[in-house]
């Protein structure tokens, strides 16, 4: 295939080259006509194709799946942060209720919390059962119960030190009958020597409300705004802990006393880890695609307060933690854009983690999907190039076809026309036309010679015919039979039954004849036979 | 159809069978998942989840590999699980493809066929440069290497200088005197009254100086120390003089008081200051920190010391070889050239060194010891780690390593022995409290201790 397309290039640059003078042979016209039919009906596809918008729609194309999937991101997190929710706020109910109890029991009360403090421990260590149970069921990675006093307030950092507890998963995402693995991470060394568990690296004995904001605006916004626990809880921004390696955020609940006392919080935590693995992003093809769940001001996703998830991939490609504002992009897709960073693209959509009267029903938060905008580039950009690679590929095919199919059908056309200055009966070309033509030229070839011959130019003439008289000599004695028998007048067949040969052995004594005397046809070589006579008729009258 | 035509036809179809056929191999557009089990939490973790976004985002990114953590746990809740796996108990988790393991629990898991072997994937050049104690160690009966080393340690004394200064000032007692049991022994019974003698309204309520991490580690190679081993196959040898000197050294600081009963890390104990010298494993440096808190919430800032570890009078420089390694799970080809792959480039000298400067394991090349190790001494930012990787220096040079037995009933020895030592002791330090109430100390450790030994040997099933 490859070779007959050089070859019909060949003939191209021949045929330039001729321009024209002789005309385009036969072959080369039907490669042509080949090549004009199988690329018009390509350029009409490629119209077509361009027409309905192919070409434009590779981003279009990457909207509804991203769509879809950030439908289905923001369905699940919306559903599990939900639950972390509700569950926070019935841990919080039930741990009100059961420290009061305690707190009346040991003859305290929540309003005079501070002044217990070796009550504290007492406190925090019987309510461990009641928040490991809880941690198990809510899927969080890790529970806090944090009491609004410190059990040395004399210490220089007594204002902002707080009795608490912290407890932390190492698995929350692993889901079997085994108990929860927990760290002791804040909180009086001697709970977690009762019970055996073991420490965070970071262990605190109290958590430091000064770096750790949260728990004390969670507090106030309770005693300022008398709402039920399910209006009052609050997701905090994505953060690290003091001494901790992971970014954590938590849904912290007021603890309110019966009297209206806000005298701590509770909490879950729920881990970079945990957001990753039960996130995963899984539209295939999307290496850079990463997922987040940012708190969002107007234009602006903050994402020094946002957890992220994704493939392993999407980690260096994710934006800086600070923050990235928002523009619509094209394609139907939105632009972020960080300060001399590289852009992303993407969507996002806002997702509600608060009943609409809670007290912070107007923070807002959105779950993201984005990507760097050269991945997306590349994906659009990948998907036309394999479109317009294709196009090439069925061009080149388109050539090789003409060169093959007006190679195939010329060739016999040309065998024949071979066989026509070389006529053989018995051949057959297996094309009827050709076929008939050839018998059609041999029977013609059968006619009496007509007695008026073309004059020849005297020389020519001359040569020719002393040539034809010397070839003769060459012919064998069956030949020079034969030849003899035509000088004498006789047709091929009156020959054949005079020498008792089939008529294809004169055939072959014909061929050879011609060859040896250098005629082509029968009547040219009875032209000679009749000039032989005359020169015979015109010697015997000289003499 | 001419020949030539048909020729070219079979080879376009080949092609086109050949492309839409499955293929075998990595490859970066198909790429492989590699779930890990490890147990790095805390800061380690932040480790871990750096190497190994790097090693997705350029080796595995190439190759068409990407290792996946999905739990993060204690090694003992890791063995435990695994054990599960081996066992087949219903509720058992999904083998992970990489996990990091023990040798013993390796052979309950190579037993039933679940471990793929790792020297196929290794030239012999490339294991050589491994240093050979920690290759051999991830050997079974078999002879094939399941457990990679990957974060192996060793045990050292872990000493809190800011106290034993004081300490050191009031009583005499030096640091050298720490580098024998016999001596650590001593400085216990003299911590213990010295601190008694702080609150002279309170009586006998002096304070533990030392624990270890396990009992069982240190009679081990107390053992071997003396020259003979704990284990005569997978019996054990506690009916000898040696076994017997041990458990004298250790058991009557324990029921006097000098040495913590504690079931759990002895940093734990560190933390709050609770006692001065704890014995566990390198890897256990994260844990000690630079200040201590007292049960009042007051702070002291504090710096330690690391010590090699300590010696039976008389005894040979033995110190246990700790860690575990790396288990690839047996699975498909790709899989398990994709976790050599992974292992291969985690345990490089460069890698290996970040890991172990930021965790307190040991290097597991020869090229990271020699070439390394310095610089990384006196570039590290965390003063315990340097004085961890010194220590460690100067124990892989002098220190001969022993290496704990393979056997299946190894781990529930190891508990039995810990659970054992500790009920005991825990009883005879309860008894000892009582008895030192109205007879002399002399006497009520005698009387607590009466038949201890035998009632631990008794015990052993």
């Amino acid at each position: 295939m490859l070779k007959r397309g050089f070859e019909t290039l060949g003939l191209y640059r021949e045929a330039i080259r001729r321009g024209g003078q002789n005309g385009l042979p036969m072959r080369l016209r039907l490669f042509l006509f080949l090549i004009l039919f199988l690329n018009a009906i390509m350029l009409g596809v490629l119209l077509i194709l361009f027409s309905s918008g192919v070409f434009k729609t590779g981003s279009l194309e990457h909207r509804p799946v991203l769509g879809s999937e950030l439908t289905h991101i923001a369905q699940d997190i919306y559903k599990s942060f939900g639950t972390v929710s509700v569950r926070a706020t019935d841990l919080a109910k039930e741990l009100s209720v059961a420290l009061e109890r305690n707190l009346k029991e040991h003859g305290s009360s929540a309003a005079s919390l501070q002044e217990s403090p070796d009550l504290l421990e007492h406190l925090l260590e019987d309510e461990l059962g009641r928040l490991t149970g809880a941690l198990e069921k809510s899927g969080a990675s890790g529970v806090f119960l944090l009491l609004d006093a410190t059990v040395n307030p004399a210490l220089p950092d007594g204002a902002d030190s707080r009795a608490c507890l912290y407890l932390k998963n190492m698995e929350p995402n692993i889901v079997n009958g085994m108990a929860a693995n927990l760290r002791f991470g804040v909180g009086p060394m001697a709970i977690a020597r009762n019970h055996g568990i073991h420490l965070l690296p970071q262990w605190q004995m109290e958590m430091d409300v000064g770096e750790s904001p949260g728990f004390i605006e969670v507090m106030a916004a309770a005693r300022e705004q008398k709402r039920p626990l399910s209006r009052l809880y609050r997701w905090s921004e994505a953060m690290l802990l003091p001494g901790g390696s992971e970014r954590i955020m938590l849904c912290t609940v007021p603890l309110v006393a019966s009297d209206g006392t806000v005298f701590g919080v509770c909490s879950f935590e729920v881990s970079e880890m945990l957001f990753k693995l039960s996130h995963a992003l899984e539209s295939e093809g999307y290496d850079h695609l990463f997922c987040l769940l940012s708190p969002l001001e107007e234009n602006t996703l903050r994402l020094s307060g946002a957890l992220f998830a994704g493939n392993f991939s999407a980690g260096p490609a994710a934006p800086e933690h600070t923050q990235i504002e928002i523009s619509s992009g094209s394609g139907g897709f939105y632009s972020y854009r960080q300060p001399e960073k590289e852009g992303y693209a993407g969507l996002h959509e806002t997702i509600s983690l608060y009943p609409v009267d809670s007290v912070y029903g107007n923070e807002q938060w959105a779950v993201a999907l984005m990507m760097p905008d050269k991945g997306l580039n590349m994906l659009i950009s990948g998907r036309n190039r394999n479109l317009i690679l294709g196009l090439l590929l069925l061009m080149f095919v388109n050539v090789g076809l003409a060169s093959f199919i007006s190679h195939r059908y010329i060739r016999p056309v040309a065998a024949a026309l071979e066989h026509l200055k070389k006529p053989d009966p018995a051949a057959k070309t297996k094309i009827p036309e050709i076929d008939d033509l050839i018998k059609f030229l041999a029977a013609q070839d059968e006619l009496p010679v007509p007695t008026e011959t073309k004059e020849l130019p005297a020389q020519e003439y001359s040569t020719l015919y002393q040539e034809f008289i010397k070839n003769i000599k060459s012919l064998s004695a069956a030949e020079t039979s034969v030849f003899n028998l035509y000088v004498q007048g006789h047709t091929a067949k009156e020959i054949a039954k005079i020498l008792c040969l089939s008529i294809n052995t004169i055939k072959t004594h014909n061929r050879r004849i011609y060859m040896k005397l250098n005629v082509t046809s029968r009547k040219e070589l009875m032209v000679y036979i009749q000039m032989m006579e005359e020169v015979s008729c015109t010697n015997a009258e000289n003499n | 159809m001419n020949k030539k035509t048909i020729a070219w036809t079979a080879l376009l179809l080949l092609v086109l069978l050949t492309a839409c056929g499955q293929t075998t191999g990595l490859h970066p557009k198909r790429p492989v998942t590699l779930t890990l089990w490890h147990n790095f939490g805390g800061q380690m973790q932040a480790m871990m989840d750096e190497h190994i976004e790097e090693f997705n985002t350029t080796i595995g990114k190439e190759k068409g590999i990407v290792v996946s953590v999905t739990s993060i746990s204690s090694s003992a809740a890791i063995q435990e699980k695994l054990t599960m796996i081996a066992a087949g108990d219903p509720g058992a988790p999904e083998m992970p493809d990489i996990t990091t393991c023990y040798p013993a629990t390796v052979a309950l898991l190579a037993d039933k066929g679940l471990l793929a072997p790792m020297d196929r994937y290794f030239t012999d050049e490339e294991l050589a440069d491994y240093l050979p104690r920690f290759v051999e160690e991830g050997r079974l009966p078999d002879g094939k290497l399941y457990v990679f080393p990957f974060a192996k340690s060793t045990e050292v004394l872990f000493l809190n200088q800011t106290l034993f200064d004081r300490f050191s000032t009031a009583t005499g007692v030096t640091v050298s005197s720490l580098a024998t049991f016999e001596g650590i022994a001593d400085a216990a019974a003299q911590y213990h009254r010295w601190t008694d003698e702080q609150t002279p309204d309170i009586p006998n309520d002096g304070k533990a100086f030392f624990t270890a991490d396990s009992f069982f580690n240190l009679a081990q190679v107390g053992m071997e120390q003396m020259g003979v081993s704990l284990f005569d196959g997978e019996k054990l040898r506690l009916d000898t003089p040696e076994f017997e000197r041990i458990w004298n050294t250790v058991f009557e600081a324990a029921v006097k008081g000098g040495y913590a009963i504690y079931d759990g890390y002895s940093s734990d104990l560190s933390k709050t200051g609770d006692i001065l010298c704890s014995m566990g494993s390198t890897a256990g440096i994260l844990f000690y920190g630079e200040e201590i808190t007292y049960p009042n919430n007051v702070k002291e800032a504090v710096k330690y010391t690391v010590l090699p570890y300590p010696t039976f009078e008389g005894g040979k420089k033995i110190a246990i070889q700790r860690g575990g390694g790396l288990a690839v799970a047996k699975s498909s080809p790709e899989k398990e050239e994709a976790a050599a792959l992974f292992l291969k480039w985690f345990t490089s000298p460069a890698q290996n060194m970040r890991f172990v400067a930021s965790t307190g394991y040991l290097p597991v090349t020869g090229r990271a010891f020699a070439n390394h190790m310095e610089r990384e001494i006196t570039q590290n930012n965390n003063p315990n780690i340097q004085k961890l990787l010194r220590t460690a220096t100067t124990v892989h040079g002098e220190y001969d390593f022993y290496i704990p037995p393979v056997f299946d009933a190894f781990n529930s020895v190891s508990g039995s022995i810990e659970a054992n030592f500790f009920t005991i002791a825990a009883q005879r330090h309860e008894q000892y409290m009582a008895h030192i109430t109205a007879i002399e100390p002399g006497a009520a450790y005698e009387e607590a201790a009466r038949g201890a030994l035998k009632e631990f040997i008794a015990r052993q099933p």
